[in-house]
Order: C-alpha cells, then sequence, then structure tokens
C-alpha cells in the first residue's frame, strides 16, 4: 500500500500557522543540519526502527513497500533513462541504504553508489500480462541488509495500442521499502527522474537544486533535537491527551489472529458534487477545513460502532515541517493520534469547533514521533508487531497527481496498491480535480467485505446529513441509510410475522382428550395417568375454583413438590378457569415464600398436604387431594380470554436484590406453545421430559406443550433438575423424546451414556459453549440440538437456532421465534447497524404485562416502542449483535459492565477470549475488589494449563482487560433452576499463576541473559522463568536486548524466538542447543555470527 | 448505573406508564403526565399513581361482564 501524506493546501498551511500563531503555539523549528559522524554508521529514525522491528517479526515481509508503474508512450531512450536512475542514486543517500544489525542495536549504512549498482532489467512482455506481473513485482520483498532497498523494472509492452503506427508502450515499475521512502518521497523521485531523463535524452546535463540535507541528518537531527525541554514538552502534551485510552473498539467479525499477515482489501465510494459543496461551505463557515470535517464525520461512525464517544483516529502526516526536507528522499510519515470525544446531544458544527481544536493541537505537537509516543505512553502489547493505540486511520490525500514529465513521452503514473492493511480500518478520502473521493481499507483478517459495506454507507450517510444540517444534533445525525433501517425494523427484527392467537392451551388438550382419551397423558414413576383421567381431575380443580370465585385475572397458588399429575392438573384446572398459575417452590425458605404469597396475593393456594405448612397461618390454601376427590364435574364453560389476561406469575431472581414477579399473558404463552408446535413439530408419538424446576418458565412448556398436541408427559422425580443419573435411566426406561436442559446440567448429562430415543434437545436459560455444543452433537448424532434464549419476562424463549456443525463460537442465540420482535438497539433507542453491539430490546405480544405490584420496576424495563405506537418494549438489559445472516450473538449483559484502573471492560468480551482457548468449556469473567482496587478475575474450567491460558489471553487481548486472576474451576457451584450460581465462586486466592520463586542463572549462557536483561530493564536480578516481556520490557527494548545477545553471545537470535520464549532458560536453551555440537545443523535455528569485541 | 440524564413520565390509552428521556421525542401512542426529573424522582411518581397495572381496556371489559 502507497501511504500518501496528508499535504496541507497552501490556504490550510496558512489557516494552520495563523492559527497556530494565535495559540503562541507555533515556534520556528530548529533547522536539520548536515552530520559529520560517520554515514556507514548512523542511527536509525524512529519510524525506521519501528519498521525495523516489523521486519524482524517476518524477514522479507511485503507488507511495507512502496510501488507504482509510470507508463509511458512515445520513444523511450532506455540508456538515457538508465542514466537518469543512476543519477538519482547517487544524488539521494536513502537509495543507497541499508539498514544492519550494529553492536547496540540497528543502523543505516549509506554505500557509496559505486558499490550500489542499480540494475534495470528490461523485458517484454504481453499486454494481458503486465498487471499480473507488477503485482507479483510489486510484492517482493527485500533483504533490509542488501541495499539498494528498492528495485526498478523496464516492461516493453509487445502488443501496440489500438493505432497500429503508435510508438510502442512502456511500464517503469518501482519498489521501494518504506524503510527509506514515503509517498512524498516517490513524488520527488519521478519528478527528478523526468527531469534527469529529459536532460539526458537530448545530450545535456540535468540540473537538480541543492540538496543541503539527506535522511541520515535528518535521523540524527530528529534524536538531538527532541531532548530536554522539547521532549518533555511534547510528551505532556501527549500525555494528557492521551491519558485513560478507550478500550472499546470495533466488534471484529473474525477474532485477532496472533500472527498476522496484514491482508487487506478496499471498498471504494463517491461523494456527490452538491455534498462536497457543502461540506467545503461548512468548514469555511467554521474556520476549519475539509479534513476536520472528514475527521468529525469518520469520529461519529466510528463511535457508533465501538459504542464510546470517545475515539481515536490515526492521522498519517507529511512530517517534513521544515524546508530543507521537501526534495529529501525518505521515510519522514508520521501519524498523529486525534483523540475525539464528544457529546451527542450538541450539534455537530460545536462538534466541528471542538474537533479542530484537537487537530491543531495535535499537529502542533507532530515532531514526538508516533513510535515515541507509543513507547512511553502506551507500550504495545500485541505480539504481533502492530501497535493497538490507534486501529483506525483517517488520509485525505490532496496530493496533485505524481508528475513526471518529458517531452516526446506521455507519461501517466499509477500506485501499485498493495493487498495489505497496516490498521484495522482506514478512512482514505482523495480530493481530486474539485471531486471527493474515497476508499475505506480493511483488514480481512479482521472483517468481511459486508461489514465494511456498512461502514462505507455509514460514512455517506453520516457526510450526507451533516451536509444538509450541520446544526443537527450529532444524536440525531443518522448511520443507517433508510433501507438498512427499514430491513432492520421490518425484516430482521421478525416484526414481519404475526402473532398466533389460538386457543388456551387447556381447551387444546381438551380437544385431544376428546380425540384419543385413553392415550397417555402423564408418566410420573409407575404412574401413568391418561387424557380422560387428566381431564377429569383439572375439572375438578376448575369447579373448585369457580367455587371461590376465581375467574380470569385470578392468581391460584400452586405449591407440589414433584412433578407429576397432581401439580399437572392443577395447572390445566387454572387455565380451564382462565386465571393465573402462580407456581410455589416449596423447597423455599418460608420466609421467602411468604414473601412471594404476600406479593402475589393469589384467590387461593393449591398445595400438597405435606408442604402446607410453608405457608403462613391464614393464608387461603385448599389442599390438593380434598380437590381432586370432589366429585366429578363437567367442564365450565370455556372462558374467552383476551390475549392480555395473566397466565401465569413467575418470580425471578434476577442479577440483583428483591424477586420481581412476572406476569405472563394468555397471549405470550399461546403464541410460544404454537410457535414451539410449528418449529419442532411434537407428533402424538413423542414423550417430553418434564423435569425443570416449577419456578422456571421452561417447565410451563414441558407440562403444556405435549398436552396440546396429544403426546405424553414424562415426569422426573423431586430432583430431577439435578440428578443426572436418575435422568439417563428415566429417559431410557420410557424413551424420551424430547429434553431441555440448562448448559450447566447439559455438561454433566453429555458425560453420561448416549440415547437413542433422544431426538430433540433443548440448550437454554444460560450461554452455551462451542465446546459443549460439539460433546452433545458427537454424544447424540441423531438428535437435534436447538439453541434457546429468552428472559422470563418474555414468555419462555424469543430466539432460538438449530446447533450443527461447524460449531460457530460462540453459538448464537438464533432468530426471532414466530409473533416475537427483536431490536438491537442503543442507550438512545437507536437501532444499531448489524454488527454493532447493543442492548435487546423484545417487542410483541410476548412481553410480559410486568412486575406483579411493582409499577416502579415495570416502568423502568418495559418502556414505550420508539416503532410501534401505544406498544411497549422490554429492556433484556443482554448486550447482543445482529449478525449478517440475521441470527444474533450474545455478547454479556450490559450491566455488568467493569471499571478497571481505569478502563471499562465488558467482561463478556474477556469470557469470549477465554472460551476461545481450545478445551475451555466455561468462563466467567467479573471483578474482585484488593486492596481497594477491583482487579478482573477470570473463571474457567477445561483441562488447560494456566500459565498458557495467560500468555494467551495476554495476545490477544489489551492489558487492562487480561485478567488478574485466573481460577480454575473443577465443578461449577449450581444456583437456582440449575444455572451457575456466581456468587459462590471462590475468591481469588492471591497467588498470580506460575509466579515462581527466583532462580538464579545456573550457566554461563544464562549469567549473561540475565545481565542483559537485568539492564535492560532496570532491575537487580532477573529470574531464568521471567518473561521479558512481563517485567516491561517492549519491542524496542526487545531489539536491543537482540543486539546485544549477538555481540556477547555470538548468536543471532530473531525477534519471532524472542517473543516465543522470551526468559532467560528458553533463549538460553535456544542459544546453546547451536552449540552442541551432536545435534545436526538443521536442528538449530540460530546464524552463527562472527564475534565483535564487546564495546 | 448512574445516570445523570433527566426523564419525564409517559403513559399510553392504557393506562402503563414508562419513563422517557427528556431530551428525545415522546414517541407515538403516549403523553407526558407533566412529572420530569431524575431517573429515580420519575420512578418515585410512577409507584405512587400507576395502581392498578391492568391495561385500561381490560379493566373496562372485565367491569362489564361482571365480577368473576
Amino acid at each position: 500500500m502507497t501511504q500518501q501524506p496528508l499535504r496541507l493546501t497552501a490556504e490550510q498551511r496558512s489557516l494552520l500557522d495563523r492559527l497556530l500563531d494565535e495559540d503562541g503555539v507555533g515556534s520556528r523549528v530548529a533547522e536539520v543540519r548536515r552530520w559529520t559522524g560517520d554515514r556507514a554508521h548512523a542511527p536509525l529514525s524512529f519510524a525506521q526502527q519501528r519498521l525495523y522491528f516489523v521486519d524482524g517479526l517476518r524477514p522479507g515481509t511485503p507488507n511495507y513497500l512502496v510501488a507504482g508503474v509510470l507508463r509511458l508512450r512515445g520513444e523511450l531512450d532506455v540508456d538515457s533513462l538508465v542514466r537518469a536512475v543512476r543519477l538519482l542514486v547517487y544524488r539521494h543517500e536513502a537509495l543507497r541504504t541499508a539498514i544492519v544489525p550494529g553492536a547496540d542495536g540497528p543502523e543505516q549504512r549509506v554505500q557509496p553508489s559505486l558499490l550500489c549498482p542499480v540494475d534495470i532489467p528490461v523485458r517484454e512482455i504481453g499486454r494481458a500480462d503486465v498487471d499480473e506481473h507488477v503485482a507479483l513485482f510489486a510484492r517482493t520483498g527485500f533483504d533490509l541488509a542488501e541495499p539498494p532497498l528498492f528495485r526498478l523494472e523496464l516492461l516493453r509492452v509487445r502488443e501496440h495500442g489500438p493505432d497500429p503506427d503508435a510508438a510502442p508502450d512502456w511500464v517503469l515499475a518501482v519498489c521501494v521499502h518504506h524503510i527509506v521512502v514515503d509517498g512524498w518521497s516517490l513524488g520527488v523521485l519521478l519528478r527528478e527522474l523526468g527531469e534527469a531523463y529529459q536532460a539526458f535524452s537530448r545530450g545535456g546535463r540535468p540540473r537538480l537544486a541543492d540538496l543541503p540535507v539527506q535522511y541520515v541528518d535528518f535521523a540524527v537531527w530528529q534524536r538531538e533535537h527532541l531532548r530536554g525541554d522539547v521532549l518533555a514538552r511534547q510528551l505532556a502534551f501527549w500525555r494528557a491527551e492521551l491519558d485513560q485510552l478507550p478500550t472499546a473498539q470495533m466488534a471484529t467479525d473474525r477474532p485477532r489472529p496472533a500472527e498476522r499477515t496484514y491482508a487487506g482489501d478496499f471498498i471504494r465510494f463517491g461523494v456527490g458534487d452538491a455534498t462536497l459543496d457543502r461540506l467545503n461551505a461548512l468548514a469555511q463557515s467554521t474556520r476549519s477545513t475539509l479534513f476536520m470535517v472528514l475527521v468529525a464525520a469518520v469520529s461519529v461512525v466510528v463511535g457508533r460502532w465501538t459504542g464510546e464517544r470517545d475515539v481515536l483516529l490515526g492521522s498519517p502526516v507529511a512530517g517534513r515541517p521544515q524546508a530543507e526536507l521537501d526534495g529529501v528522499i525518505g521515510m519522514f510519515v508520521n501519524t498523529v493520534p486525534l483523540r475525539l470525544r464528544f457529546d451527542e446531544r450538541q450539534s455537530f458544527r460545536t462538534m466541528l469547533a471542538a474537533v479542530q481544536r484537537v487537530c491543531t493541537a495535535a499537529y502542533a505537537h507532530h515532531d514526538l514521533p508516533y513510535e515515541r509516543i507509543v513507547q512511553e505512553i502506551a507500550p504495545d502489547r500485541d505480539v504481533s508487531g502492530q501497535t493497538p493505540l490507534a486501529r483506525y486511520w483517517i488520509v485525505l490525500h490532496n496530493t496533485p497527481t505524481l508528475g513526471f514529465s518529458a517531452l516526446d513521452l506521455a507519461a501517466e503514473f499509477e500506485p501499485v496498491l498493495g493487498d495489505t492493511v497496516r490498521c484495522d480500518v482506514s478512512f482514505q478520502f482523495v480530493l481530486a480535480n474539485g471531486a471527493l473521493t474515497g476508499r475505506v481499507e480493511y483488514s480481512t483478517e479482521l472483517f468481511t467485505q459486508d461489514t465494511t459495506c456498512r461502514l462505507v454507507s455509514a460514512v455517506e450517510t453520516v457526510l450526507a446529513a451533516v451536509a444538509g444540517d450541520p446544526d443537527c444534533a450529532v444524536a440525531a445525525v443518522p448511520v443507517l441509510p433508510d433501507g438498512a433501517r427499514a430491513e432492520l425494523l421490518e425484516r430482521f427484527s421478525g416484526a414481519g410475522s404475526p402473532p398466533v392467537t389460538g386457543t388456551n392451551p387447556a381447551h387444546a388438550f381438551e380437544a385431544h382428550a376428546d380425540r384419543a382419551p385413553d392415550a397417555v397423558a402423564v408418566v410420573a414413576g409407575a404412574a401413568r395417568v391418561t387424557y380422560r383421567d387428566l381431564d377429569g381431575l383439572a375439572n375438578r380443580v376448575a369447579e373448585g375454583l369457580r367455587t371461590h370465585g376465581i375467574g380470569p385475572e385470578g392468581r391460584v397458588g400452586i405449591m407440589t413438590e414433584a412433578a407429576g399429575p397432581v401439580r399437572i392438573a392443577a395447572v390445566l384446572g387454572v387455565l380451564k378457569a382462565g386465571a393465573a398459575c402462580f407456581m410455589l417452590d416449596p423447597g423455599h425458605p418460608p420466609a421467602r415464600i411468604a414473601t412471594l404469597v404476600a406479593t402475589g396475593a393469589p384467590g387461593l393456594v393449591l398445595a400438597d398436604p405435606g408442604v402446607v405448612d410453608r405457608l403462613q397461618p391464614g393464608s387461603p390454601v385448599a389442599e390438593l387431594p380434598s380437590v381432586l376427590a370432589r366429585p366429578p364435574a363437567p367442564r365450565t364453560a370455556p372462558a374467552p380470554n383476551r390475549p392480555d389476561t395473566i397466565a401465569y406469575l413467575l418470580f425471578t431472581s434476577g442479577s440483583t436484590g428483591l424477586p420481581k414477579g412476572v406476569l405472563g399473558t394468555y397471549g405470550g404463552l399461546v403464541n410460544r406453545l404454537d410457535g414451539m408446535q410449528r418449529a419442532y413439530r411434537l407428533q402424538p408419538a413423542d414423550r417430553v421430559l418434564c423435569k425443570a424446576a416449577a419456578t422456571f418458565d421452561v417447565s410451563l412448556w414441558e407440562m403444556l406443550w405435549p398436552l396440546t398436541v396429544g403426546a405424553t408427559v414424562v415426569c422426573a422425580g423431586p430432583d430431577g433438575h439435578r440428578d443426572v443419573e436418575h435422568l439417563h435411566e428415566l429417559i431410557d426406561r420410557e424413551a424420551v423424546t424430547v429434553a431441555h436442559f440448562v448448559p450447566s446440567l447439559l455438561q454433566a448429562f453429555v458425560d453420561g451414556p448416549g440415547h437413542d430415543s433422544l431426538r430433540v434437545l433443548f440448550s437454554g436459560g444460560e450461554e452455551l459453549p462451542a465446546a459443549l455444543a460439539e460433546q452433545v452433537l458427537e454424544r447424540f448424532p441423531a438428535a437435534a440440538l436447538y439453541n434457546q434464549y429468552g428472559p422470563t419476562e418474555t414468555a419462555i424463549d424469543v430466539t432460538a437456532t438449530r446447533v450443527t456443525r461447524p460449531v460457530a463460537n460462540p453459538v448464537p442465540i438464533g432468530r426471532p421465534v414466530p409473533g416475537v420482535e427483536i431490536y438491537v438497539l442503543d442507550e438512545l433507542l437507536r437501532p444499531q447497524p448489524v454488527g454493532v453491539p447493543g442492548e435487546l430490546f423484545v417487542g410483541g405480544i410476548a412481553v410480559a404485562r410486568g412486575y406483579m405490584d411493582d409499577p416502579r420496576r415495570t416502568a423502568e424495563r418495559f418502556l414505550p416502542h420508539p416503532f410501534r405506537p401505544v406498544q411497549r418494549l422490554y429492556a433484556t438489559g443482554d448486550r447482543v449483535r445482529w449478525l449478517a445472516d440475521g441470527n444474533l450473538e450474545f455478547l454479556g449483559r450490559t450491566d455488568r459492565q467493569l471499571k478497571i484502573r481505569g478502563n471499562r471492560v465488558e467482561p463478556g468480551d474477556v469470557e469470549a477470549a477465554i472460551l476461545a482457548y481450545p478445551a475451555v468449556t466455561r468462563a466467567y469473567v467479573t471483578s474482585h475488589v484488593d486492596r481497594d482496587e477491583p482487579e478482573l478475575v477470570g473463571y474457567y474450567s477445561g483441562n488447560v494449563p494456566g500459565l498458557a491460558l495467560r500468555q494467551f489471553l495476554a495476545g490477544r487481548l489489551p492489558e487492562p482487560m487480561v485478567p488478574t486472576h485466573l481460577v480454575a474451576v473443577t465443578e461449577w457451584p449450581s444456583g437456582s433452576h440449575g444455572k451457575i450460581d456466581t456468587s459462590a465462586l471462590p475468591a481469588p486466592d492471591g497467588a498470580l499463576p506460575a509466579d515462581p520463586a527466583y532462580v538464579a542463572p545456573r550457566t554461563a549462557t544464562e549469567g549473561i541473559l540475565a545481565e542483559i536483561f537485568a539492564d535492560l530493564l532496570g532491575r537487580d536480578r532477573i529470574s531464568v522463568a521471567d518473561s521479558f516481556l512481563a517485567l516491561g520490557g517492549h519491542s524496542l527494548m526487545a531489539i536491543k536486548a537482540i543486539s546485544r545477545i549477538r555481540a556477547r553471545l555470538g548468536a543471532a537470535v530473531r525477534l519471532g524466538q524472542f517473543f516465543q520464549t522470551p526468559t532467560v532458560a528458553g533463549l538460553a536453551a535456544l542459544i546453546d542447543q547451536h552449540d552442541d555440537t551432536t545435534a545436526p545443523a538443521e536442528a538449530s535455528p540460530l546464524v552463527r555470527v562472527e564475534r565483535r569485541p564487546h564495546a | 448505573m448512574a445516570d445523570d440524564e433527566s426523564y419525564v413520565v409517559v403513559f399510553n390509552e392504557e393506562q402503563q406508564y414508562s419513563i422517557w428521556r427528556a431530551d428525545l421525542p415522546v414517541p407515538n401512542g403516549w403523553q407526558t403526565d407533566g412529572t420530569s426529573g431524575s431517573r429515580q424522582e420519575c420512578l418515585d411518581h410512577i409507584e405512587k399513581v400507576w395502581t392498578d397495572m391492568r391495561p385500561l381496556s381490560l379493566r373496562r371489559q372485565l367491569a362489564d361482564t361482571g365480577p368473576a
């Protein structure tokens, strides 16, 4: 990729100077002077150091090349061209500079041009082959120690153009390593090439301006200039500016790999002329520049994608403030971080003023190289070599087209754009001939083309909107074009599928009782109850309720010890009366039961005799055996239920504090049961396991769904939701075909034998780890596995998906089920674009009435529906995002966000990283307060070595997100409904994993390595197992370490090797292994180097 | 979660109450009841005034069909 620098127009420069003068910030920059030192051992500039480091990780990488083709038509005097090139090599030291290892780090070595001959091979090539040939040419890397770090090739195109008498076409392909050149330099090179060629081809001598300084002089100057006060001032500015950086990134489509190839692609787009005119007018009226308007617009987009109104954009600048550098070829381009914090309530115009201040201040301090900023303020932790400081770049290319001009030759230059990109996403704008176009370059390792198209669309939408109305509040600036918004609200949401309003489940049951009265409805232990008998029992219950005056809107408590025909008859009876089932668990402490009953205010509680004593004296109780012993009763006339009458009351504990009583409606229940039937097609021959706790909404469908289709309910014993052995035995004995598990129980269940009878398995209630899903598919190859999601407040489940191989990680929670509306919204209740995290909101008939007798918490969570009048949406508090295929990805809870040492951390993201490690079966991340400071704790299960997991996480996550404590869990404490009881997890014991005691160096090699480490890291002593990186060593320090190792031990350790085993013991083993003469040559990874006397 | 935003109390034709950010336009089908303030203040108010959580139309229908 050619990196074109930001170059302000003269008008912009003068505006900037004026602004700087007004602020008193601009100061005369010291002149760069010619250095008198040894140009064979010159220091590197900071930018070169960084490139050297990156190259060291993958020597000869083609990722940092600047390439282009000059298309020439006419009579080309090849000799003159060659002479011109040679002249330029002589003239510009950068073109004959090598980067070689030195005593204390790498050096620039300027070679005399005699020792640096440049060959220009000339080839004949077919026109059709040019592009491919050039692409390959532009991707061939360099050995930095072998100058010149640039090459040329002249191609003579075999076929002529349309005019057979015209002169042949030529293509001059140029490729230079970025360590000695930048985009501006390429312009200089081509311009001078043209001038020199012209002169030579006419038999004259070119007259090029004097070059008072060369790149080496700049590198030296840079070090001398950036010292003392100057350095302190710049550092202070950047430290303040980059304090408490946002950790949020755009959610990627693929996980960030530890080893990067930097493969990239791009998408083009255009900005209409009318829009451009308005944007320019806006810039002028605010005394800012078009670039600043673009920065503001892109910040709005990136801010929506990261979820934070605190955005960091990298802005490449030319880096040549001194006039004497204008004609110098070298690597000057610098990246300036632009830290944009904005308040969405302000207008875009106001935001623009803030952006202007940020840009101006940043450019006033751009002498400090980006690499230095990274080193001092945000040292990289990314082993792949990329600094995480600026993941998103913005560039406005304002340079005129590079001009090679010579008479007799028509010339056209075209950069060869590589297929790599050095940041995550780069927003590139090009202003040429009065038109504004753009390219968004993106890393294909992280993002899909689809996602990037959406980003492009967002930028276009924002620019059009602010051009039309710059005084509109930033919060009101759309990032979604109308079509995309409509798609989210109509199609993705499931809003297009109308709810099913069918019959009361009890009436559906009655129909089956009439059709096949002798079919077995319920199995419990040895008992088998037919449809006819069950109906009889239920009718008695309904009659009993009627005599008690209980009907629609009445709540009936049901408290039984186990699932069975009695409980089910009670439920059916309540439904026949059109009332609501208020499920109570006799296993709860009496105090809790009393609270629930007080809140639920049931008209009557139907209870097993053995548990009546759990209720407060004076409660309206009827013992079930007596109710069921009543004389047979006919069916009561069907109570026509409005869908919004209540059908059940279930208390949910939620993540904090007091339980809330969810009032579910008939509409929600009926719609869900019908939806399940349409999706999973239960048959009368099916046998459905009923084991969920009565207070868990899943139990409702376990009891009712089979009975609405003529199937059989197989009840587990009282401890059914925990006793895995019992379940295995029961499933076999009764040939159960359908069962639901929460993942915690599913894990235990899948460790046992398989069952041929099972044809449908449901997982829900918790996150389903991908590893577990794999195990289930393995163990039950004939069964269909579904992952379901749904809070109690929304009729059992609202999304579901079938899980098949290959199992996605994380396993999606699925698409909206019939009759349900799903929206992913941000804090302002705006629909989030596909791929962008937001809170999951549920609408439609599944939404409960609210919390019993709790208007406060109801009002808080059941909010006005922004898209359908009068309706309400339930705010789940779950963080999710849409995937392109219409499925949802669960990311964690919104209320789980933690603040660790000032950084916002989403535990869900850390958990996802832990789960990405092979063999991890479950993860949970939370904070633990130690000496007043919250620290991250990561709990995990699976056969995983803690140290390996830590290194894995350190390679993937930014430092604040790597858990301080990693705790292995063999058995997850189980809470209500069988889900994990996170409050019962053990506190971390304070010992950092693998904190070995000090081990002194044991060999001479280890001793020397320890000394080198200690010296560089500023420590008294280094244990042989201490990691260089963990002790604060960063990439640039690593380069020094490697130089010293080379000098003192004569071993050339490669950067990649260093990072793989950054310990004294590990490196010593590597070095000494090479020394062992019995080892075969291939086994030795190191290169023998001539020892130099230690300086 | 700390929330310094200003809210208003809103209700719909079913006399269901909720809260809404003061700086956003009130959605279709809802109206304010005049109360505004912090999130807590609005919720406190709702706790006092929202005494019957059944939808209004349901209440009316039940009244028409007589007591259960």
